[in-house]
């Protein structure tokens, strides 16, 4: 029997005595045998991790704000209740593969991609004889689906670069590949004044700006992309990127005749070819050496938690 | 992973890009910032944080991209309306002012000169009303003419006085005809063809026959039917077959329409151009994205819309019709205005839909936009259609946070759908317009109508309620289904949701 078409009735919550309460209660935590204490433990580690919460107050309305239920999904998953990862596997399992595809755009590669995030979520690898498990750097700030997409992203950079590092010149000749033209460390520099005017007017930019302008011009996003990242509408996207062109090119114009050039002059060299405009693979190869640091450095984490 | 700058980019975007490559790259963030960030969920002053390194930092950039749902469907997809300031809507109060102003003048111009010159002025020289026409006839016709009628004033009967011209409404399409006797008639036989005559042939014509000359006549005639206009001037100046056709309000048609952006948010002070028979018009968008084109000449236009930060937006083949109102919903994408989308076959409505709003952004637009037109000309979908071709093109999703989402442009944008405050939702099915969406604790709701209106299902048993997290939603149709939950649970239905078994 049932009842359809009911009017939509919110259930009766009951009031908690206690904020903490009221997020135990949420998190659903005494369904995995999670005391309140060690709840309780747990929000504090979080929140002193984080170092956003200094007052009371501070420290409730940042748990408040937390994925408690997914919290300690994940928690329990690390510590080895199987109820928990009876949940999380029929919450995610099927959830995780089809986001590995969707990365890798390949099923034998996704499959390959989620096994390996997987291994690392279920904890196979053992360290001072403890068990790492990926799970537990998780703190709760984004959805678990979030994170583990995330997760599945950087696993999956840092592969393409381990990747790309270990194919060796025989193996890309035998696949085809044709050899790349050595791309000069230096290029043609530029006028000097025109670096420092553009790395001026681009430092005087709000982080957001910034960020705009990389994912347009550096990385070529769509505006869909890049106002899927930021959470507004592509066409707030649209626009930004035109007033921000024009007020840089403005501002560049600006720092060259305070260095001394002619408006003329100016103009001139902002116009001129920058074909050959400096691209640092130094800063690059940098970069992928922080990666690996930084896929290191989830599992510190979660080292230095289990 | 990109490692160079594209070369297609102009010389300022690699210029920056160039430039932007080269920041210094500080600290990663953890996973859980990044995740936050793309769920918004971030205090202001981690964003802001965050977002320093994610303008410096490509790795990051990249994974925080690859880590989005291909479906879009993570955020809440806002919009905003254009920023309006009220400097803007003074000067543009005042502008509109003006031209009204200015328009008023013009058109009341000819009523001043009509009314302050002397009926015998208005009788003799018959070239005041030609120098009204946009027909000009050549200076040696207008002296025979002149000729004539100097040499005739007296021999005018009283009774057949010539009609004061009140002021002029339309271009003239009837033309006067003297003969012998003095009789004045109107006359509309083949008006299209005559007024086209270039004045070098009226020229050849009046040589042969001064009858022949086309003599312009200001159209007398109130804004009235035309029955009533005709038997009025039928009565007051005795003219025989009097069949002006001057009216271009009634005679031509108008085309109208609102241009919005992919949100649905109105585009003020788009720039809109008809290019049809008779040329090119332009228009202007007001505040809430309308524009109008008046007395257009029936036939096929091509309307294109261009807005600053959008890509212009050129539809062919819209049908204006004889004493129809055609109204266009466009809608701008962004990008810049270089790029122009084509559309052939315009989504036009004529007057029986124009009452309505002619561009809504959640049930009628979408329709519009896919209809295929015949010639330019398209027939209304009933309701009903709308609303099934509607759902078939809605696609729905649940975010990451369990809010129900819909998209109306085949996934590109996403909006939230209000379905019950603060559940948690993990499992979505639809069967064309009608949703079902399930969540924690058993939470169970159904739409019947893509959405607009939801109601809570309560499954039950005899011995059981439905209170585990529902994790999958199935419907083989509308009938059969089936719901799983958390805890390994399957309960079905056979009846649309009003009974359930459990397994």
């Amino acid at each position: 029997m049932s009842a359809i078409d009911q009017p939509i009735a919110e259930p009766s919550v009951e009031r908690s005595p206690s904020p903490l309460g009221d997020l135990y209660r949420k998190s659903k935590a005494s369904e995995f045998g999670l005391a309140p204490e060690q709840f309780a433990a747990t929000l504090d580690e979080i929140a002193s991790k984080c170092g956003v919460a200094t007052s009371l107050k501070q420290k409730q309305e940042f748990c408040s704000r937390l994925f408690v239920e997914d919290l300690v999904l994940a928690r329990m998953c690390a510590a080895g209740n199987e109820r928990a990862w009876e949940v999380f596997m029929l919450r995610f399992r099927e959830k995780l593969y089809d986001v590995a595809r969707q990365i890798t755009r390949e099923e034998s590669a996704g499959r390959e991609l989620a096994d390996s995030v997987y291994a690392d979520l279920y904890g196979t690898r053992t360290r001072e004889g403890e068990r790492v498990c990926k799970l537990n750097s998780y703190s709760g700030r984004g959805s678990l689906e979030g994170w583990l997409r995330t997760v599945l992203a950087q696993e999956y950079v840092n592969r393409y670069r381990r990747q790309r590092r270990l194919v060796s010149l025989d193996e890309e000749s035998e696949e085809g590949t044709q050899h790349a033209a050595p791309i000069a460390e230096v290029a043609a520099p530029l006028d000097w004044r025109l670096e420092t005017a553009t790395d001026d007017a681009l430092r005087s930019l709000p982080a957001e700006d910034r960020f705009v302008l990389a994912s347009y011009f550096l990385d070529q996003r769509t505006l869909a992309q890049i106002a899927r990242a930021l959470s507004v509408h592509e066409s707030t996207i649209s626009r930004k990127i035109e007033k921000l062109t024009k007020e840089l090119r403005k501002q560049i114009l600006k720092n060259l005749m305070r260095q001394g050039m002619s408006r003329r002059q100016g103009e001139e060299a902002m116009s001129a070819d920058v074909r050959d405009v400096g691209v640092n693979i130094r800063a690059s190869l940098t970069q992928d050496t922080v990666v690996a640091a930084f896929s290191e450095k989830g599992a510190k984490a979660g080292e230095g938690e289990s | 992973v990109k490692e160079r700058v594209n070369p297609a980019m102009d010389g300022f975007k690699k210029l920056v890009s160039g430039r932007l490559w080269q920041q210094a790259v500080g600290q990663h963030p953890d996973v859980d910032l990044l995740t936050a960030f793309a769920e918004n969920a971030l205090l202001d002053s981690e964003r802001v944080q965050l977002l320093q390194h994610l303008g410096a930092c490509k790795d990051c950039r990249e994974v925080l991209y690859l880590a989005a749902p291909a479906s879009a469907a993570v955020q809440t997809v806002l919009s905003f309306p254009p920023k309006r300031h009220w400097v803007v809507f003074r000067w543009g109060t005042l502008a509109v002012s003006v031209v009204i102003v200015g328009a008023a003048v013009v058109a009341k111009y000819p009523v001043f000169r009509a009314h302050t010159q002397s009926p015998a002025a208005m009788t003799a020289p018959m070239s005041n009303y030609i120098n009204m026409s946009e027909e000009k006839v050549p200076t040696e016709v207008e002296k025979m003419r002149d000729a004539r009628s100097a040499a005739q004033p007296a021999a005018t009967p009283a009774g057949k006085e010539r009609p004061q011209a009140k002021h002029m409404t339309a271009r003239p399409r009837a033309r006067m005809e003297f003969d012998d006797s003095d009789q004045i008639r109107l006359s509309t036989g083949a008006l299209a063809q005559q007024n086209k005559k270039s004045p070098r042939e009226d020229f050849a014509i009046a040589g042969r026959n001064i009858a022949e000359l086309p003599v312009i006549v200001a159209d007398t005639r109130p804004s009235s039917p035309p029955a009533a206009s005709k038997e009025e001037a039928k009565d007051k100046n005795d003219f025989a077959n009097l069949d002006i056709v001057g009216d271009e309000s009634r005679a031509k048609g108008n085309l109208g329409g609102r241009i919005l952006d992919p949100s649905g948010a109105a585009i003020t002070n788009a720039k809109v151009t008809a290019s049809g028979p008779t040329g090119a018009k332009t228009a202007t968008s007001d505040r809430e994205g309308k524009f109008a084109f008046d007395a257009l000449t029936p036939g096929q236009y091509s309307i294109k819309a261009e807005a600053s930060g959008f890509k212009s937006s050129e539809i062919r083949q819209v049908a204006v019709l004889d004493k129809k109102t055609s109204t266009i919903g466009v809608r701008l994408e962004p990008g810049t205005a270089a790029e122009t989308v084509e559309v052939s076959g315009a989504a036009v409505s004529t007057n029986e839909i124009a009452a309505a709003p002619a561009v809504d952004a959640m049930s009628g637009y979408v329709v519009a936009q896919k209809q295929v037109v015949e010639g330019g000309l398209q027939k209304v979908a009933t309701n009903s259609q709308q609303r099934a071709k509607t759902a078939a093109m809605l696609q729905w999703t649940l975010s990451p946070t369990g809010e129900v989402q819909r998209s109306l442009d085949l996934g590109k944008t996403w909006q939230k759908v209000s379905v019950a405050n603060g559940t948690v939702f993990q499992a979505l099915f639809a069967i064309g317009a009608e949703i079902w969406v399930g969540g924690k604790a058993g939470a169970l709701y159904r739409s019947l109508d893509s959405g607009q209106t939801w109601s809570r299902v309560l499954a039950s048993t005899a011995d059981r309620k439905l209170t585990s997290d529902i994790t999958r939603i199935e419907f083989a149709d509308q009938d059969n289904g089936s719901v799983s939950t958390a805890n390994g649970e399957v309960w079905s239905t056979s009846d649309g949701g009003h009974n359930w078994r459990r397994k």
